[in-house]
């Protein structure tokens, strides 16, 4: 017993103490003593996603812009309503020389996965850190740094001055107010503000054509307050004229350059001199594209008359097809009709409205409607250039006809019984010089020829979208071919009477 | 003769004796808390005419005012010794008189709260002494006015206010319950007022908080285009 109790009582010893110790944690192995590496990363979803599409779809081959690729930052602003996907490396990557990890947001649990996705709703500043414990004991981190914070707000309602405001004189000073703030309170916000007068109206010719306002700036800047007063500046290039209509539009932006989704705008008129006014009316045509300035120079300009009430001729004023609103001024004060046409296109109607000008404001009279509802002309031109009103023709290697229409350009469309024909000749160069009247020339395929009649279909459309439809009979070029079965008999028949010779 | 030897000799002895204090030193046994009889948590707030504030410790100068303490647990602050001070001790007490219009001397900063047997917990804090803004007289159209337009003419309003500390004030203009974010202008000009009669009135604030309200001003606005018609 002595023995046993002298020889264990050691080893029991050695065995509890071994047993409270952590000691196998801390032997040497050579292969635990390569350096532990970490990183951390993030990312924003959708940009892992494009990246990766735009790799395998559109690789750059030669000279080309370099192709957007996932953008992994340290750093990043976002909104709250961004997902982030965070990204830890540990190198080399061997369970065997790291314990755990995890991630933390502002020092408090945030993950467990070594990649993940998550928001970060709280806008602030947020240190994210991944950290790794290593086969030792000691603490790695990587903290990457982020901002949260949403877009300014802009609001729609409660704008000074009100929209259509008159008579605002710049040497008294001309107040802008509007009501823009930070949603999270975290960031300064900046305005842009903007002062200027509509031109011109543009159509766009893309897929989907819609009309825009041209304008010429007349102040563009940036300030950090949600009020503005403009006086006016003799020294200034771009200044204020009086009796002028002029829109005004604010976009708020944060300190870290989000903008705000909404941009308010709002309209005013300058004051004149003394009792001065003015008129101001819009114009709409039965096709917006007439806008287009493309097509201006050749169908000339909008002529505008303006009669006193006793239809005396106060002003002749022209403005351009680009236009869709004008003002004349100044102008006393009293009743006015304004009549609108357009010269070089006389299917459009004129129109007119009436106006009363106060002292100091500037009417606003009611939209002058242009509208065209004539539909153009289709008449057959003969070889000899006579034109005919027919609609039974002989087939001709070469037709032509002949369009006219006094609003805008002409657009054909050509069905040979039925189906579309493609690659019939139209010769453009017969276009007259006022664009009036066009020709076509349709070059007819001797194969086209047939012992049936037939039917050429013609769809001419006015700039106005008016619709002439004329469907032409081809009468039958060649006279129709015996069956084969009655020519052989004829034959027989042919031959019967030559034993009859 | 054979010597009779002991199963534990002295050497065993120490092996055990070695072995238990590791065992021992292993154990962690949390020690038995302590009751504690002192205060943990000391915060002050300001009281004005009946309105505390325990977040910003603002207080107008043109009323006294009293700065109180809270202790936690609240049931030890009878036993609890309350000083006052800002460098040197102002006074004692679990509240603080700060009489009307101060010298900045006389508004403490620091608290110390010590229990009898001399365990103490401070607290420093700043009192921000702010006079609200005030609108003047100078405000227009005055009550009762008849201003002549039509609804796209622009009328002016304009108002006034002070304030000792802020040179620039926030100011928010009510018209007809529309409220206009105006900042900093105390003059503007607004359209779209039908003839009738109408209200306006404008809240000021000031870079602490404080505000004041014009009242209400009725006014009236006559459509000339449809006087004449």
């Amino acid at each position: 017993m002595k023995n046993f109790v002298s020889i264990f009582a050691p080893f029991v010893a050695l065995v509890f103490f071994t047993a409270c110790s952590d000691s196998d944690q801390y032997l040497y192995n050579e292969e635990d003593s390569v350096a532990l590496q970490i990183h951390a990363e993030m990312t924003r979803t959708y940009e892992i996603e494009s990246a990766e599409s735009w790799d395998d779809q559109y690789p750059c081959i030669d000279n080309c812009s370099p192709q957007v690729k996932p953008s992994r930052v340290r750093a990043d602003t976002v909104t709250s309503k961004d997902t982030l996907i965070f990204i830890g490396e540990i190198t080399p990557n061997r369970q065997a020389h790291y314990r755990e990890y995890y991630w933390t947001l502002d020092g408090e649990d945030f993950s467990n996965d070594m990649n993940f996705r998550k928001p970060v709703t709280k806008p602030g500043y947020h240190e994210i850190c991944f950290v790794v414990t290593d086969h030792y004991g000691d603490t790695l981190r990587d903290t990457l740094k982020l901002w949260v914070s949403n877009p300014p707000v802009i609001e729609s309602q409660g704008l000074i001055p009100a929209i259509g405001s008159q008579g605002l004189s710049p040497k008294e000073g001309i107040t802008f107010a509007w009501h823009g703030y930070d949603p999270d309170s975290i960031s300064k916000v900046f305005y842009k503000f903007e002062i200027q007068e509509p031109r011109g109206i543009r159509y766009t010719d893309d897929r989907n054509p819609k009309l825009y306002t041209v304008s010429h700036s007349i102040l563009d800047t940036l300030i950090d307050t949600p009020y503005f007063t403009y006086w006016e500046d003799p020294g200034s290039y771009h200044q204020l004229e009086n009796l002028k209509f002029y829109t005004w539009s604010v976009r708020a932006v944060n300190e870290f350059g989000q903008k705000s989704d909404s941009l308010i705008q709002g309209n005013f008129f300058t004051k004149g001199i003394r009792n001065e006014g003015g008129i101001q009316t819009f114009i709409r045509f039965s096709n917006e594209s007439l806008y287009d300035r493309y097509y201006s120079n050749y169908h000339g300009k909008i002529h505008l008359d303006i009669q006193d009430s006793l239809s005396n001729l106060v002003v002749e004023h022209e403005i351009g097809l680009d236009t869709n609103q004008f003002v004349v001024s100044p102008l006393k004060p009293g009743k006015y009709k304004i009549i609108a046409s357009l010269p070089k296109l006389t299917d459009f109607v004129p129109d007119t409205a009436d106006a009363t000008v106060l002292p100091g404001e500037i009417a606003i009279a009611d939209t002058l409607r242009l509208l065209d509802t004539i539909p153009p002309s289709n008449k057959y031109l003969t070889p000899e250039g006579l034109l005919q009103d027919t609609d039974s023709l002989d087939f001709r290697d070469t037709l032509r006809f002949y369009f006219e229409d006094h609003g805008g350009d002409l657009r054909q469309e050509v069905l040979w019984n039925g189906q579309e024909l493609r690659g019939y000749d139209r010769r453009n160069t017969l276009y007259s010089d006022d664009h009036t009247s066009d020709t076509i020339l349709i070059t007819l395929p001797k194969s086209y020829r047939s012992w049936t009649y037939q039917l050429l279909s013609i769809s001419a459309y006015d700039y106005s979208g008016n619709l002439n439809s004329k469907t032409y009979v081809i009468r039958p070029s060649f006279e129709r071919p015996e069956p084969e079965s009655s020519s052989s008999s004829a034959k027989s028949s042919s031959s019967a009477g030559g034993k009859d010779d | 003769m054979w010597h009779r030897h002991p199963v534990f000799t002295r050497s065993h002895l120490l092996s055990v004796a070695v072995t238990a204090f590791l065992l021992v030193a292993c154990l962690d046994i949390p020690d038995t808390p302590e009751p504690k009889n002192t205060a943990s948590h000391v915060t002050v707030y300001s009281v004005q005419k009946g309105n505390s504030d325990s977040t910003s410790l603002k207080i107008h100068p043109e009323n006294p005012a009293t700065l109180k303490a809270e202790v936690r647990p609240k049931d030890l602050e009878s036993e609890l010794r309350f000083s006052w001070y800002r460098d040197t001790l102002l006074g004692e007490g679990a509240s603080f008189k700060i009489p009307a219009y101060p010298e900045e001397d006389e508004i403490p900063n620091r608290l110390v709260v010590k229990d009898s047997e001399g365990n103490s917990v401070s607290s420093d804090f700043e009192i921000t002494v702010n006079s609200p803004p005030t609108f003047t007289e100078d405000f227009f159209p005055a009550q009762g006015d008849t201003l002549y337009g039509t609804t796209h003419t622009p009328f002016t309003f304009s108002w006034k206010a002070y304030d000792n500390e802020d040179a620039s004030l926030d100011y928010i203009l009510e018209l007809d319950t529309t409220l206009y974010y105006v900042g900093a202008l105390e003059k503007i000009q607004q359209s779209g007022l039908q003839s009738g009669t109408h209200l306006f009135l404008v809240i000021v604030k000031d870079s602490e908080g404080d505000t004041d309200t014009l009242p209400p001003v009725k006014f009236y606005v006559v459509d000339t285009l449809e006087a004449k018609k």
